[in-house]
């Protein structure tokens, strides 16, 4: 049974447009058709992008502040081969991943082969240093932004479409946690000069990871772009975007499956119905509960879950052992 | 557009001052990363709340700005005492995953207070130096651009005398250098840290109290500064004074000189650029490269 | 004579002035039991490190099995067949000890990319160490006796031909001490060759077939344990160094 729930969820997500469908004007607040579908679409998209962080970032400790790049570049990618190439639509997502990749390898190869904070350090520029390019390349638009074409398809097939993404790329990283790939990069996290001594090859796999979290963050800028029909540097590569690509997967869990869509979910539900008048006090919040999260329960609100649920167990059942899961092979 | 070798002068002058206030923006971060081998990211929050602090001295009390920016530096050397002993010394020795992100959070903490309080707007200090100039080998410069360069060497040399001629000094250096073996000598580790941390705190501040003379400012000012001082550390090989000073007028005169060829808005990426090409061609700074020329 | 497994020519290390290993000629033969011993800062971690391609020689050359190796990185030393423990133990700590082991069975030795039915060979490999009722537990939460255990079998589970040890003995007692020891042989008997750096006295005279002795990063001696231990050089490095 509890195997089976993320099945579950997951059927959940594709019957509910349809239930609500039935009566698109009813007024249910938070269950309305159409928003539930806006909701469902930004969230399923950002919550993608936190999952594809936490391959690097979670998996292997590479902190990465720069994912707004491929987001931005990816978003960009589309406007320009949609808009003014009239490729088909559907067509430029991949290629928008694919550019994403190629800045990774740009990123990557020369900061990764070094040991020490270099990456991080790099990535803290590189979504400022896109923005500004962008502001001033005039043929993309410039400080204009870029407007893309209005012939889009419904709410109702980007909910899905967001939906597959979100799904592929948990299904990715749950392939990547329990393969070869996901040991290196558990491994490269731990100790580095470790694994390396014992035949991991560092500098790939990071690379490899990092590719694979631009291809994901890549595309669904390009789904972005497509559902706004506008998009601007400031927007787009700005540091919030990057901020917010880190928040999400730390708060509900770094390194772990859930831990990434957990936070996505909060972060976007409380920035949108909480605190959208007051966006500082929403960073706000969220730069306490990072600091919190860090000092008190660096595995975040899923650790911060695990320990009440291990309290309550112990409490119900005070003679059977205190941790009944422990040495099943799960990893931070 | 012509260019006449007095534009020249003009540009190298300004960049030079400029390697001044740059190096001492990024002395800061480089002591903390040569210490505790964390990378600060409050700095740029820290840069921030400095220049505000002055601003609200000046605005408030009148207070002259570089007056209020040794205030500045004792205030900030407090809160940097505070931070380390409530937050700080829990990362020290966890992964560095641990430390990026707990000083990410406070650096969000510190800007979103920010913004709460003073808005999202820019401010700026106009005093009585603002507008006032010497004349330099028969060119104007600005006085407060000079005072600023001769307040930042200052600093920076006694700061570097502190850490060469002193006890607690010489106990941060070893600490750096290997704590184990400075553990092992009887050196009070976790003091060194504290200190070190402070003075990185401190000077960050100052160095934000400076720039707020020269510059307007807003909640999101230290970042921009804050990508400049990792080009400049990373030049100058993370840690040591000789190459911060390297790193700061190599970006400096690039910088400068850059307005011959592109647009000013183009400087952050610049720096970034910067920070690329010397992370392929000199991963270890120019102070690596120094090094190896010896070796 | 075959050539020898693994020969270094003329390898020094110099950390920015200071000379930590010179000028270091050795030759380890297959199968042998190689002990390597100094007093502390002698250079010998540092010669271990530039075996096991962790570090880079400032000069000289590296030969493993016939072949030029100098400057490959580690993985790919490890890949050829050399892999080393660390002084101070270096597990993953959040991981279990089945993965722990899973990470040099999958990644390290020579044919690492074609190894299929991992559960069997790390079982294996905990079984000869001793360790697979543990197989399940993080490594953080063991004790250091199965730290430096669990240090070996990660390492043999890369299917080494040369295996550097260095003081897997440090802070072991008698007991464990023996069994180490027996373990080492029983290593060396499988066909894998052994060189270890090694403070305790009692252990290392007793297994290694050959003894080197470093003193300021130069080679004072080398030869039998007994040759060694007898040489009028040796007894003033280590009485030099235990007088001060």
């Amino acid at each position: 049974m509890r195997k089976y729930w993320p099945f579950m969820l997951l059927f959940a997500m594709v019957v509910l447009p349809l239930f609500l469908g039935l009566a698109p004007n009813l007024d249910l607040g938070f269950f309305s058709y159409y928003y539930f579908l806006n909701l469902g679409f930004i969230t399923f998209v950002f919550v993608a992008q936190a999952v594809a962080w936490n391959i690097l970032g979670g998996y292997g400790g590479q902190i990465s502040f720069g994912y707004s790049a491929f987001f931005g570049l990816g978003a960009y990618t589309t406007a320009v081969l949609w808009g003014m190439y009239h490729w088909p639509m559907v067509l430029t997502f991949p290629v928008a991943g694919l550019v994403g990749v190629i800045f990774a390898i740009i990123i990557g190869l020369p900061t990764f082969r070094l040991t020490g904070p270099y990456f991080s350090i790099a990535t803290l520029g590189i979504g400022e240093a896109m923005r500004v390019l962008m502001l001033n390349i005039n043929s993309l638009g410039g400080a204009s932004g870029m407007n893309l074409p209005t012939t889009i398809p419904g709410k109702m097939w980007f909910y899905y479409a967001g939906l597959i993404l979100v799904s592929g790329t948990l299904a990715v990283s749950a392939w990547v946690r329990q393969s070869k790939f996901g040991l290196a990069l558990f491994a490269l996290n731990m100790d580095q000069n470790a694994a390396a001594s014992l035949g991991v090859n560092v500098a790939l796999y990071k690379n490899l990871a990092h590719m694979l979290g631009a291809f994901i963050v890549g595309m669904s800028g390009g789904l972005y772009a497509t559902y706004f029909q506008y998009i601007h540097p400031d927007q787009v590569f700005g540091f919030q975007a990057s901020i917010s690509l880190v928040l999400m997967p730390v708060i509900g869990g770094v390194g772990t499956l859930w831990g990434p869509v957990l936070g996505g979910t909060i972060y976007y539900f409380l920035e949108d119905t909480l605190l959208s008048s007051l966006p500082s006090l929403h960073l706000l919040v969220y730069g306490v509960l990072l600091v919190l999260i860090i000092v008190l329960e660096p595995n975040g609100l899923l650790g911060m879950a695990a320990r009440v649920q291990r309290w309550w167990r112990a409490r119900q059942k005070e003679h059977t052992v205190a941790f009944p899961d422990a040495g099943k092979g799960a990893l931070p | 557009m012509a260019y006449t070798s007095q534009d020249l002068l003009t540009v190298l002058v300004a960049a030079v001052l400029t390697a001044g206030i740059y190096a001492a923006m990024s002395y800061g971060l480089s002591i903390i990363y040569g210490v505790m081998k964390i990378i600060n990211l409050s700095n740029a929050g820290v840069m921030m709340l400095g220049a505000f602090t002055t601003f609200e001295l000046f605005r408030r009390a009148h207070m002259d700005p570089f007056l209020a920016s040794l205030i500045v530096f004792v205030f900030y050397f407090s809160l940097g005492l505070v931070m380390y002993r409530l937050l700080v010394r829990r990362v020290v020795t966890s992964p560095p995953i641990s430390s990026l992100l707990l000083l990410f959070g406070v650096w969000l903490v510190i800007q979103n207070i920010a913004i709460l309080i003073w808005g999202n707007q820019d401010e700026s200090i106009l005093s009585k130096y603002t507008f006032a100039t010497v004349s330099v080998l028969g060119l104007p410069v600005s006085v407060t651009r000079l005072v600023v360069f001769f307040v930042s060497i200052v600093a920076l040399g006694l700061v570097y005398f502190f850490l060469t001629h002193t006890y607690t000094g010489m106990a941060i250096r070893a600490t750096a250098q290997n704590r184990d073996a400075a553990r092992l000598v009887g050196i009070d580790v976790e003091k060194s840290f504290m200190i070190a941390f402070a003075l990185g705190t401190a000077l960050a501040a100052f160095a934000g109290s400076l720039l707020s003379t020269i510059y307007s400012f807003n909640p999101d000012f230290g970042r921009v500064f804050q990508l400049k001082s990792f080009s400049i550390i990373v030049l100058g090989g993370l840690e040591s004074l000789p190459g911060v000073a390297i790193g700061a007028i190599i970006l400096s005169f690039i910088e400068s000189l850059s307005i011959f060829v592109m647009r000013a808005s183009m400087q952050n990426f610049l720096a970034f650029t910067i920070l690329v090409v010397a992370l392929v061609v000199l991963p270890n700074g120019v102070a690596g490269l120094w090094q190896r020329g010896r070796g | 004579m075959s050539a020898p497994l693994l020969e270094t020519k003329k390898v020094s290390m110099v950390f920015g002035g200071l000379v930590a290993v010179r000028d270091v000629d050795m030759q380890i033969e297959e199968g042998e039991i190689f002990g390597l011993i100094g007093p502390n800062g002698a250079g010998k971690t540092t010669l271990f490190n530039m075996v096991s391609g962790v570090l880079k020689p400032t000069s000289g050359r590296l030969i493993f099995a016939g072949k030029d190796y100098t400057g490959l990185p580690a993985h790919l030393v490890c890949r050829q067949g050399i892999v080393h423990t660390h002084q101070v133990v270096r597990p993953f700590r959040n991981m279990t000890v089945y993965d722990n082991v899973r990470v040099g069975l999958q990644f390290g030795g020579r044919e690492h990319a074609r190894r299929e039915s991992t559960h069997d060979q790390v079982m294996e490999i905990l079984e000869y160490v001793g360790m697979a009722g543990r197989a399940q537990e993080l490594a953080r939460g063991l004790p250091i006796g199965y730290l430096k255990r669990l240090e070996i079998a990660r390492a043999l589970a890369t299917r080494p031909r040369l295996l550097l040890l260095d003081e897997v003995m440090g802070g072991l007692g008698p007991t464990e001490i023996d069994a180490t020891m027996d373990l080492i042989r029983r290593i060396r008997d499988s066909g894998i060759t052994i060189f270890m750096i090694e403070h305790h006295m009692r252990a290392v005279m007793g297994i290694s077939d050959r003894i080197m002795v470093l003193h300021h990063g130069e080679t004072i001696a080398l030869g039998t344990p007994r040759e060694v231990s007898q040489n009028p050089v040796v007894i003033e490095a280590y009485l030099g160094e235990s007088a001060v």
